[in-house]
């Protein structure tokens, strides 16, 4: 077996190959090198996916196989959504770095480097059953990351965010290491399979301050509230290719891992308490969604809007976020927010509702949906304060922080979109249609969501080397609500963003009710860009989830 | 926030934080009383350095070969961080290079006395080969690349220290030093590679192990130590290059 480590082999040498040539390598050949390693992972990627089908990949590094049940090395365990998502990473970051080649005026190759040293740590990141190796590669993609965000450095701007994303993202860090030395100190174990076996079905203040500690880390890069205040910022400076993997993939991982984590180590102990678990979680969720709904919609920095829309967009497809992208892509982009079928995102929002009604939630869709709306109605009007010229040009709602200058991104005429940053786009949006076409897409969702969650099976591919992994799962067809309810998502979406544009009674009524100016005063405040501000919310996310299960866990 | 309001939510948040972490720290076993789980770990690791791998440091099995992928992620976050802070600190379009003096004008500039110059003149030699031998013997004794680089990587500032900036930039030129930190990161990838086709799995031993306690033992081990040392000692140097350059050479637009 050849396969396993090339997705994080391989961008890591040709990344440094690219360091050492950095006065030889003429640009055009560092960023061809660069797309052609990141097209490999995403080859390779595929074969992954079609070979852990039926049974995952268990890969152990140095060939160190485990030992009387006890695992000596690192082991990847590559199953369904694990060769996803770095099939996600490597399109994504292949579609970055064709967008960057007309993006950028002067790059050396640091540049390319630093993206692929990205994908390697997100292809690693999603690949590894180890809990210590995973938070190697959240570090690893938190030092390209924080590199990236700040490239623009010539501006105070950028560093100030980078700076924010670096603090915030090292307390999470922080977190993690320390909920992994809580577990190892129990359990003796890294594997993550190891330690779900280990820590049994007894559930104490140790295991669950280790959860919570472990849970809170992850959140802060998956920008969950109140975890979530660097993300605006660092998508307000980042440049616009780096910002497509913050929030296509990057934020999504963090999501990734605490699932992973929970079922594979932390399952067993919370099996009687998973209800109240959920709940937590739930209220954290709930309240990003709203948050970032309501923050979109009264933003009017287009890059701070995209990256609130990604706070509650979830999924595991990619869409085209560059905002280069002419109108009728930009359009289809919001479509596919708005869960519009045939795109992905409606069969996962699909997917979503069902499990929340099967479990009595049925408020739940009503909060999703008014959540994609809005965030869909942002983007909308947006496009048609831009590529229409609707609306008048002075802006009614508060303002407060003054505007900025910023220097445009690229040089040179705008008059035309280089077909080098155009193709990215249309072609991200070509594969979350194509991917919401696919057939037995649900089926295979289902299937993948059941064998996460099965611990005891895991465990025993891992470290029994069987195979007891059951077959797949029939496909789950949408009912006509469904569709209706996607395609009213859109037109509720269009009338908001036509009311506010244009009735000029609604525009003022919303733009100077004291209720509204106050409402955004206060989020915007919140949102203040102070590093102290943002990790006193962090340690009070993290006091509040490692109380709350202490209290109700048990 | 105003600062009291932060600074209240903070102290409470602290307090709950620090509550409930000592609350898990009372359920870890006793000091001194090993967990008979954890107890495994070592004592699988104690048993198989010296007779599968001919490794005397068994701090250094566990870093280079049975968790030897950990390392490599490692290795690259230095690497990244250091092409990170060469991206930042990068010459910009607006800025122009100048001969290597104190941007602060006017700053009273004091050369380094004879004493110092001297005695940062004779530790370089000792610093370069106890650089080689930390580096060398991290398989026989604790040590190995990531300390043995650190001790090589003082050797320029010496010179630094002793002299001035174009004299370290001779000892170091950027290219230089640009090469080694990426043949060493790179190196660690292809020794991963090297066991992959030998032994169908990355960063398998493919090396005769030597006679336990030699210097040439442990076999890939070795040699990954040799690459973490290029490529640590490498990124400090340039690390100091980069952040010397953005002091002393490049000059803001007036």
């Amino acid at each position: 077996m050849l396969t396993p480590p090339i997705p994080v082999a391989l961008p890591l040498l040709v990344a440094a190959l690219l360091a050492a040539l950095n006065r030889l390598l003429p640009r055009w050949l560092a960023s061809t090198l660069a797309i052609l390693t990141s097209a490999a992972v995403g080859c390779v990627a595929v074969s992954m996916l079609v070979y852990s089908r039926l049974d995952p990949i268990v890969y152990w590094f140095g060939g160190w196989v485990p030992r009387r049940g006890a695992a000596l090395g690192i082991g990847f365990v590559i199953d369904g959504p694990g060769a996803m998502l770095v099939l996600l990473a490597s399109i994504l970051v292949t579609a970055s770095l064709v967008f960057s080649t007309r993006y950028f005026d002067t790059v050396g190759t640091l540049f390319p480097s630093l993206m692929l040293i990205f994908l390697a740590a997100m292809s690693g990141f999603s690949q590894t059953g180890d809990l210590f190796n995973l938070f190697v590669f959240f570090e690893l993609m938190s030092a390209a990351a924080f590199a990236l965000c700040g490239y623009k450095s010539e501006e105070p701007g950028p560093l100030q965010g980078a700076l924010n994303f670096a603090v915030t993202n090292t307390v999470g860090a922080f977190l993690i290491l320390s909920g992994i030395g809580l577990i190892y100190g129990r359990t003796g174990a890294l594997n993550m399979a190891q330690i779900g076996r280990a820590l049994g079905n007894r559930a104490d203040a140790l295991t669950l301050v280790a959860l919570a500690f472990i849970a809170c880390g992850f959140l802060v890069k998956a920008a969950i509230v109140p975890f979530h205040f660097w993300l605006a910022d660092a998508h307000a400076v980042a440049p616009a290719p780096v910002c497509v993997l913050f929030s296509g993939v990057m934020v999504e991982l963090g999501l990734y891992a605490v699932t992973r984590v929970y079922w594979a180590c932390f399952s067993g102990i919370l099996e009687p308490r998973q209800g109240a678990l959920r709940n937590l979680l739930l209220v954290f969720g709930v309240a990003t969604a709203l948050l970032g709904a309501v923050m979109c919609y009264a933003q009017r920095h287009l890059k701070r809007m995209l990256r609130t829309a990604s706070v509650d967009e979830m999924d595991l497809r990619g869409r085209g976020r560059q905002i280069q992208a002419t109108g009728a892509l930009f359009v289809l982009g919001a479509a596919g927010l708005a869960g519009l079928p045939p795109f992905a995102t409606f069969w996962a929002a699909n997917m979503m509702d069902a499990s929340a009604r099967e479990l009595g939630l049925h408020w739940l869709p009503w909060v999703s949906f008014a959540a994609a709306t809005a965030t869909a109605a942002a983007l909308l009007r947006f496009w048609a304060r831009v590529f229409l010229g609707w609306g008048p040009n002075v802006e009614e709602l508060p303002t407060p922080g003054g505007h900025v200058r910023e220097r445009p991104d690229t040089s040179g005429g705008h008059h035309r979109t280089p077909a080098a940053m155009y193709l990215p786009a249309a072609g991200l949006l070509a594969l979350g249609l194509l991917a919401g076409l696919a057939p037995r897409l649900t089926g295979a969702a289902y299937a993948a969501a059941i064998h996460i969650q099965d611990r005891g099976a895991y465990a025993q591919r891992v470290l029994d080397m069987l195979t007891p992994y059951p077959a797949a799962v029939q496909d789950q067809p949408a009912a006509a609500g469904d569709f209706a309810r996607g395609a009213a998502g859109l037109l509720l979406a269009l009338a908001a963003a036509w009311m506010t544009l244009c009735w000029n009674a609604v525009r003022r009524t919303v733009g100077r009710s004291p209720i509204a100016r106050a409402l955004v005063g206060v989020l915007r405040a919140a949102h203040s860009g102070i590093i102290p501000d943002y990790v006193t919310w962090l340690i009070f996310g993290v006091a509040a989830f490692g109380a709350a299960s202490l209290i109700w866990l048990r | 926030m105003r600062p009291l309001v932060r600074l209240g939510l903070f102290l409470v948040s602290t307090a709950v934080f620090a509550g409930i972490f000592v609350a898990a720290l009372f359920d870890l076993h006793p000091l001194g009383h090993a967990d008979p789980l954890s107890a495994t770990y070592g004592d699988l690791v104690n048993s198989l350095t010296v007779p599968e791998r001919h490794i005397t440091d068994a701090v250094t099995a566990v870093n280079f070969d049975f968790r030897g992928f950990d390392t490599l992620g490692e290795e690259f976050i230095m690497f990244a961080s250091v092409l990170g802070a060469a991206l930042l600190l990068r010459k910009h379009a607006d800025e122009s290079a100048g001969p290597p003096i104190d941007k602060q004008q006017g700053r009273q500039i004091t050369l380094a006395s004879d004493a110092v110059r001297l005695l940062s003149v004779a530790l370089v030699s000792p610093a370069v080969l106890f650089g080689i031998y930390v580096v060398t013997h991290g398989q026989v004794t604790p040590g190995g690349g990531f300390q043995g680089g650190v001790i090589l990587a003082s050797a320029p500032l010496l010179i630094y220290v002793s002299g001035e900036f174009h004299s370290l930039r001779r000892v170091a030129p950027r290219w230089l030093v640009e090469a080694a930190e990426s043949i060493g990161a790179g190196g660690y990838v292809v020794i991963g590679a090297a066991g992959l086709l030998s032994a169908n799995a990355f960063l398998h031993n493919f090396l005769p192990l030597g006679r336990p306690g030699d210097v040439f033992s442990g076999g890939s081990v070795a040699l990954i130590d040799l690459t973490v040392g290029l490529e640590v000692a490498g990124g400090f140097i340039l690390l100091l290059l980069v952040f010397l350059e953005e002091v002393l050479v490049l000059r803001d637009p007036i």
